[in-house]
């Protein structure tokens, strides 16, 4: 096995892990409500999985001003999405 | 055209595959984007409607498919590697094992809309069901559309050929890592 794919097979149990990770934090068995540290934790791991699949699986480590670009539209868009879902909490 | 400038600087420099499929994957990624912003800006108007609705999804089913993507991923990212090793057998076996994933993604997700709509739960149960089909259906369309992708590439393995096929299936898994959190548990 190679350096390349050992390091794509430790992105996977990283993406995996942060995935189940979700479970607890999300209180995905339950009904009731997420708080806006939760919410913002949720959408924390959502980011950093994101820039896991851009650096590794799409290789974007090798053309960094699109890795870069990339990761801030998302952390845009997901920062963007946090404001929206803590104001509808305090609607 | 660069030959009549050479020194001009590629803007997709460094980008693997071809760079239409950039292009595409860039407006991919807006329009998910504007319809995720769309669900949380129609939470603000309804957030016990929306929680309520929200409850029925499944949630395990949601949280499987993206252990099933990023898994799907792994084999795509995987196949560029034999690709570019020029290793032809074992880019087609890594892009064929991507492809099942992709079918078993498909699968939990047609279980999951029998379940809804056997509860009576359509596109036209209020705003969040409809944009809960519209965003997780047109994801589940661009699934079907990567899958093609993947199976026209492995019949012509090319290294070009196989990148752009991975950055799809890879701005495929990219959406459902967001949409999941936002579409099923932030409430």
């Amino acid at each position: 096995m190679n350096r390349t794919t050992r390091r794509l097979l430790l992105v996977w149990v990283v993406l995996a892990g942060l995935t189940l990770a979700a479970i607890p934090i999300g209180h995905a068995a339950e009904m009731r409500p997420l708080g806006p540290f939760l919410t913002i934790a949720l959408l924390a791991i959502a980011f950093v999985k994101s820039a896991l699949v851009l650096n590794d699986y799409l290789h974007l480590r090798e053309a960094p001003r699109w890795n870069n670009a990339l990761r801030a539209a998302i952390f845009a868009l997901l920062t963007l999405i946090a404001g929206l879902s803590l104001m509808a909490r305090v609607g | 055209m660069s030959q009549d400038n050479p020194g001009a600087a590629d803007p997709f420099a460094g980008l693997p595959g071809h760079p239409m499929m950039w292009i595409l994957i860039g407006s991919e990624l807006l329009v998910f984007g504007a319809g995720l912003v769309a669900l949380s800006g129609a939470r603000i108007f309804d957030p016990a409607g929306f929680a309520a609705a929200q409850n029925h999804l499944d949630r395990v089913s949601g949280l499987l498919n993206v252990l099933v993507l990023v898994t799907s991923g792994l084999f795509a990212a995987l196949a560029v590697e034999a690709a570019r090793r020029g290793a032809d057998t074992m880019t087609r076996a890594h892009l064929a094992v991507a492809g099942l994933f992709g079918l078993v993604f498909l699968a939990f997700k047609g279980i999951e809309y029998a379940h809804d709509l056997a509860a009576g739960l359509t596109i036209e149960s209020g705003t969040f069901f409809t944009l809960y089909y519209l965003i997780t259906g047109f994801h589940a369309l661009h699934v079907v559309l990567g899958l093609i992708i993947l199976a026209i590439v492995a019949k012509w393995p090319t290294l070009a050929n196989v990148e752009t096929g991975a950055a799809f299936w890879h701005m495929v898994d990219l959406v459902w890592l967001l949409v999941f959190p936002v579409v099923y548990l932030v409430r």
